[in-house]
């Protein structure tokens, strides 16, 4: 091997461990949001544990095509965890065996309030899927209505509209 | 229906939230973040058969194709990062058939394949011969050129893994630009840009003007494909440099493109410990 060789190769890991840096500072924030987005749907709940993973692997082996703006950068990464959620649903989930501190952590962890999430989880479902889940991702995943309709490919004036008849339905449940 | 009434509503959803609570730390996240980075990284065994399988692979291939492989070497090898010992690519299944957009996508002949067993197919997620989600506006080269290998392989490889990703999302039918990026479409479109950069890039050394040409003008309107205008204008801005360079025939600007851009799609670009 020659000196510049080894010189381009020291070039090519200094570039790669400074991209590795730029990813995690990008992706580290929305990460808590996305372990979240898989305890609220995921069953058993500690099975999030290994979808966040997968969701980390498939976000850097893509790395180069992450949003830089924030916003857009988090829809990004919830598209990304969606496609792990329909794997993970037709039991095509890969076997990850990264997760285990996470894992124990979420089992042990008790809900808060289990009789409302209970309730709650009852009331919504009774709404057809796609409204349900426009729900979720606009009250727990706090998106906006038109970026979350835009998640399941509905468009704005119909997200609203959905919306709005959800939470009709809902609070004759509810309240 | 009033507003505090609303609120109510929206306060009980929100107390029913089962994440509320659900225990993960912070810092556990994080090191799990790391772990999975790790565990997308090949080991240095990896490597280093891979490596190996690629400088016989090239071997095979300049010896098959004379010109052309020199041709893209000559092009590559003064940045060390495309050297024949350090290019890892994952090569798909053989002849496979590859119908996208308006381009036929052949990738190298069968006279590239190195006997060995040496050679690992590292795209395990490739698959050949899906065809489903990828938009009619993205072409490929039409060429079977076995010195395009790299870009097309790039190609090949997002795209595999975006159209296993599209199947049964119904994101398809979306306008928005968003979702356009988050399904996968953005991988397609950056594959195919690199496939044309590179075609660039070999057409430029072998003097050939007209399909340099033909290249610069995929590479200018790719600046513009609809889910890489959702990656921001800063990408957009380096895609549109990059189109004009080759218009110009900046060579050294492509070069850098391409290297910046698309040697790292492949989905193990680790070469850091060599």
């Amino acid at each position: 091997m020659s000196l510049g060789q080894v010189a381009s190769f020291r070039h090519a890991a200094t570039a790669e461990r400074s991209t590795r840096v730029e990813f995690e500072r990008a992706v580290a924030p929305i990460m808590p949001d996305i372990l979240s987005y898989f305890v609220r749907r995921v069953q058993p709940r500690e099975d999030a544990a290994d979808c966040l993973s997968e969701t980390m692997v498939a976000l850097w082996r893509h790395r180069l095509l992450l949003p830089r703006d924030e916003s857009n950068r988090r829809a990004w990464a919830f598209g990304i965890a969606r496609k792990v959620l329909l794997n993970q649903q037709r039991g095509r989930s890969r076997e990850v065996k990264l997760a285990d501190r996470v894992r124990s952590e979420l089992r042990v962890a008790s809900v808060a309030d289990p009789d409302v999430t209970a309730t709650v989880g009852d009331a919504l479902e009774q709404l057809n899927e796609t409204d349900r889940e426009l729900v979720r991702l606009i009250v727990w995943d706090g998106f906006g209505v038109a970026d979350a309709g835009a998640l399941l490919g509905l468009r704005p004036s119909a997200s609203r509209m959905r919306f709005a008849r959800a939470k009709d339905k809902l609070r004759g449940l509810l309240l | 229906m009033s507003r505090s009434n609303d609120d109510e509503l929206l306060a009980l959803l929100q107390r029913g939230d089962p994440a509320n609570g659900h225990g993960a730390s912070d810092s556990s996240v994080r090191r799990l973040l790391g772990d999975s980075i790790d565990s997308a990284l090949p080991s240095r065994a990896h490597r280093v058969r891979r490596r190996r399988a690629w400088v016989i692979g090239g071997l095979a291939g300049a010896l098959a194709f004379g010109l052309a492989a020199p041709a893209v070497s000559g092009i590559l090898a003064p940045t060390g990062d495309l050297t024949g010992a350090s290019v890892e690519v994952a090569r798909p299944a053989p002849t496979p058939t590859f119908q996208v957009g308006s381009g036929r996508m052949p990738l190298a002949a069968e006279s590239t394949e190195p006997s060995s067993t040496e050679v690992e197919n590292g795209s395990h997620e490739v698959n050949p011969t899906a065809s489903g989600g990828v938009p009619g506006y993205i072409s490929f080269p039409p060429t079977d050129d076995a010195s395009t290998v790299y870009g097309l392989t790039i190609a090949e490889e997002v795209r595999g893994e975006s159209a296993s990703q599209l199947s049964g999302t119904g994101y398809g039918s979306s306008d928005s630009a968003a979702i356009a990026a988050g399904t996968g479409i953005a991988s397609i479109e950056a594959g195919a840009r690199c496939a044309w950069t590179q075609e660039w890039l070999v057409a430029t050394a072998a003097k050939d003007s007209k399909r340099a040409d033909a290249a610069a003008s995929v590479l200018t309107t790719a600046a513009t494909w609809p889910a890489t205008l959702v990656l921001g204008a800063s990408v957009v801005e380096g895609f549109s440099k990059a189109a004009a360079a080759a218009t110009d025939g900046d060579v050294m600007a492509v070069r850098g493109d391409f290297i910046g851009s698309c040697t790292t799609l492949l989905s193990d670009p680790d070469r850091e410990d060599e």
